[in-house]
């Protein structure tokens, strides 16, 4: 009996023992699990698509033909295909150079579109076609127009690099003419001979451009000139205006901007600053006795004038004043704008084209930035 | 009974002997690898977030260099759960910047919040030659997005006049636009002793007058092209002191806008001291100050499109790097005029007050010839050029107009110029 008590005991010893020993301690912390992905770099959202037009002249800014409505498209949802232009997205340190060159797929990350010209104002110049590439990156927006001049002899349209705006000119020998009345109203205006590319963004939003494009604009001008404005307060569109003779020379596309002002003169304003072109004109009032009269004539002569027929561009910095006293022989000419550097809003797009003489083909492409703060340029 | 006592007496020890006595376990395994972390927040634009609050001040004259209506410490705040009143500006979060062409864009482009801030007369010394240009108010509407700051200021002038003795209107200030800074004038030097000390207007054909210390006037021969380095004294010629050039001192219609940032006082009298004065006064400075100083003038800046960039440290008034939208058109102390119009001499005269001379822009610009001006009566020069300016000094852009009494002007930077000398909204 004893014995058996023991062997209990004993036995309840060791389940106690069993059951009261204190647990080992716990292992060692596992290793740090590996750090999440890194976190994605700050990038530029896509600008919003929006609708744009487009437009070329051969020679005269009045006949121009051009697509009134285009899609820009950002999202990368849409493709090159009829009236939509993708614009790429550019690759990190991928630069287009604004030279009128195309690089190709490879410099502007994608393919370009060809879009559908048609006459637009004036008189048919029968550029049907514009090749139309486009492409952004954190900062800036690209674009490159090509399109090919044609001669249609019927209509007096002939292809060619045309880089000659107006001139003042003078049919008469002015040493004949005497008094400064005559000499002044002697000069005249030559025709413009320049080739032209023109865009148009909405700065806000203007009414009914998403269905008629820069038509909705477009308002029929004194003198048999055409002309734009917005129909409604507060709306303004956005131009820029490269031009073969004119602001090529300085590498800025004249930057402008419209409203709803109806005057042909007022309507179309330059952005902030100084523009990079100016016109060289001077109007002045001649008295002879009851008989008032008015005329215009050159404010300013080349250095090298008279008759020197100063070519573009015609700097600021090679300006002397045309005093009127000057014997201009007959033929004499000078230019009707003059070039400066421009300064503020108005430098805001650089923009240079090539002319390829083969193929009777202009390049021009245009830099701006997407965001540029000023109320007077469509942000992108 | 005794067996059982005994039995739990055992069992209690066996307890004891079992707690004491009983070993660790063994150390367990390592636990296994953490979870991956999670993914790196997305980068964020650093220019979202709404600027700090700032101060500003602002001094408005009418056609003078001195004695502004002006406000300071002006608190400008870009939250616009606030509310502006007279000394808040909130500025506005916009989508589409206000276009910058001089016109009151009112709520479509700066937003629902505007101020209208009270003017008083700056005139420290009470010097009584100072007119108080009499502007009491400015309306000041701001805004800002994600890179740029916008503002928008309007006041209107008034004119005040008094009778002189024949009963004749003298206009103590005018309501008009003055923007034909330090207009020089060439005429007949008045009939009372010359001062050798503050008249160095002086000029004679191709014989000017110097200061060649603080009393002694020399004739000086200059042949044409002016060069000072090649003048010399010409001691036969004979001194003309009939006619002399002379700086009419005319100011111009100027608006400053003087930013701060921390805050530390005093610093608005400092600026407007700086900036209005015009007897050499020198505010002690404190040396960590840091203002930012947008200065248009409707004859200095106005004509490029831009308002005129400087800055205030503790050693004083500074230009922002970069060169200014004006020259000055002339040299102290040889007197003459730097340049003049192509069509000068004698295109603005007494008789032909009309003539438009200002701007004039760097390319009318020629240099200054003595000849042929009129004695006959008063010609006029303007007193700078019109250039444009570049890098720093070129960050705000501006644009303004007048109407009916009335200035606009509207102005734009960009938050951060990446410029030293600015400070970064």
């Amino acid at each position: 009996m004893k014995t058996r008590l023991l062997v209990g005991i004993g036995l309840m010893i060791a389940l106690l023992l069993g059951l009261v020993g204190c647990e080992g301690i716990s292992g060692p912390r596992g290793e740090t699990g590996d750090p999440g992905d890194t976190g994605q770099p700050w990038q530029a959202q896509p600008p919003a698509n929006r609708f744009f037009s487009l437009a070329v002249c051969n020679g005269q800014i009045v006949d121009h033909n051009g697509a009134a409505k285009l899609y820009l498209s950002f999202d990368g949802e849409h493709q090159n295909a009829g009236d939509t232009v993708v614009s790429y997205r550019l690759a990190d340190g991928q630069v287009p150079t604004i030279d009128g060159i195309d690089e190709g797929e490879s410099g502007w990350g994608g393919v370009a579109n060809t879009v559908v010209m048609q006459k637009a104002a004036g008189s048919d110049n029968f550029i049907t076609a514009a090749t139309v590439r486009s492409a952004w990156d954190e900062s800036y927006i690209y674009f490159q127009v090509k399109w090919t001049e044609v001669t249609n002899e019927a209509y007096g349209v002939t292809a060619g690099e045309s880089t000659t705006p107006e001139r003042w000119y003078t049919p008469s020998n002015l040493l004949d003419l005497g008094a400064g009345w005559a000499r002044a109203k002697a000069w005249e205006l030559t025709q413009s001979n320049e080739d032209f590319l023109l865009m148009m963004f909405e700065i806000g939003s203007t009414k009914w451009f998403d269905r008629d494009g820069c038509y909705v604009t477009c308002h029929a001008g004194t003198a048999g000139t055409n002309f734009h404005h917005t129909n409604f307060v507060r709306e303004r569109m956005d131009t820029w205006m490269w031009s073969a003779g004119l602001t090529q020379p300085t590498g800025f596309a004249a930057d402008r901007y419209f409203d709803s002002d109806t005057d042909p003169l007022l309507s179309l304003s330059w952005d902030v600053g100084t523009p990079s072109y100016r016109v060289n004109d001077q109007t002045v009032r001649f008295e002879f006795g009851d008989n008032d009269s008015s005329t215009t004539f050159p404010l300013y002569q080349h250095a090298n004038d008279p008759n020197y027929d100063a070519p573009y561009p015609f700097w600021d910095y090679e300006m002397v004043t045309e005093t009127n006293n000057v014997d201009w022989q007959a033929g004499s000419s000078v230019p009707r704008y003059y070039s400066s550097i421009p300064f503020g809003s108005t430098a805001d797009v650089t923009a240079f084209g090539h002319y390829d003489s083969d193929t009777n083909t202009w390049t021009v492409e245009l830099k701006r930035r997407l965001v540029t703060g000023n109320g007077d340029d469509a942000q992108f | 009974m005794r067996k059982w006592y005994l039995l739990i007496i055992l069992m209690l020890i066996a307890a004891v002997v079992a707690c004491l006595g009983g070993c660790d376990g063994n150390e367990g395994p390592p636990g296994d690898k953490g979870d991956k972390g999670p993914n790196g927040l997305g980068g964020t634009d650093p220019f979202t977030a709404a600027p700090s609050p700032s101060y500003v001040s602002i001094g408005i004259t009418n056609a003078t260099l001195d004695g502004p209506a002006g406000i300071k410490h002006v608190l400008v705040a870009f939250d616009s759960t606030m509310t502006g009143n007279s000394d808040t500006v909130v500025a506005n979060y916009v989508s589409q910047p206000p276009l910058i062409d001089g016109t009151d864009g009112e709520e479509p482009e700066y937003g629902d919040q505007s101020s209208k801030l009270r003017l008083s007369f700056f005139n420290p010394t009470a010097d009584p030659a100072i007119q108080d240009p009499n502007i009491y108010e400015v309306l000041c509407r701001a805004a800002y997005d994600e890179e740029y700051i916008y503002m928008m200021l309007q006041w209107k002038e008034i004119s005040i006049s008094v009778k002189d003795s024949t009963g004749a209107d003298v206009f103590l200030v005018l309501a008009s636009i003055s923007n034909e800074l330090n207009e020089l004038r060439y005429s007949r030097k008045p009939d009372t002793a010359f001062n050798a000390v503050t008249e160095k207007w002086d000029t004679t054909f191709n014989y000017f007058r110097i200061d060649t210390g603080d009393v002694v006037i020399d004739t000086v021969y200059c042949p044409p092209p002016y060069d000072f380095l090649i003048c010399e004294i010409d001691t036969d010629a004979a001194i003309d002191t009939s006619y002399y050039w002379k700086s009419t001192g005319i100011g111009e219609d100027r608006l400053a806008v003087i930013w701060n940032q921390s805050d530390q006082t005093p610093w608005d009298d400092d600026a407007f001291d700086l900036l209005f004065r015009k007897d050499g006064y020198q505010p002690a400075l404190p040396s960590a100050l840091m203002l930012d100083v947008w200065l248009w003038g409707a004859s200095s800046s106005d004509p490029v499109g831009s308002a005129d960039d400087w800055w205030i440290d503790g050693s004083g008034l500074v230009a922002d790097a970069g060169s200014a939208p004006y020259l000055n058109n002339f040299s102290e102390p040889d007197s003459l005029p730097l340049y003049m119009n192509r069509l000068d001499p004698n295109l603005r005269t007494l008789t032909t007050p009309g003539t438009v001379i200002y701007p004039l822009w760097y390319f009318d610009a020629v240099g200054f010839r003595q000849a042929g001006w009129r004695t006959t009566t008063t010609v006029f020069l303007p007193g700078i050029v019109t250039v444009t300016p570049t890098l720093s000094r070129a960050d705000v852009y501006a644009a303004s107009t007048f109407d009916n009494g009335v200035w606009t002007v509207e102005m734009r930077r960009a938050r951060d110029t990446h410029n030293g000398d600015d400070l970064s909204f």
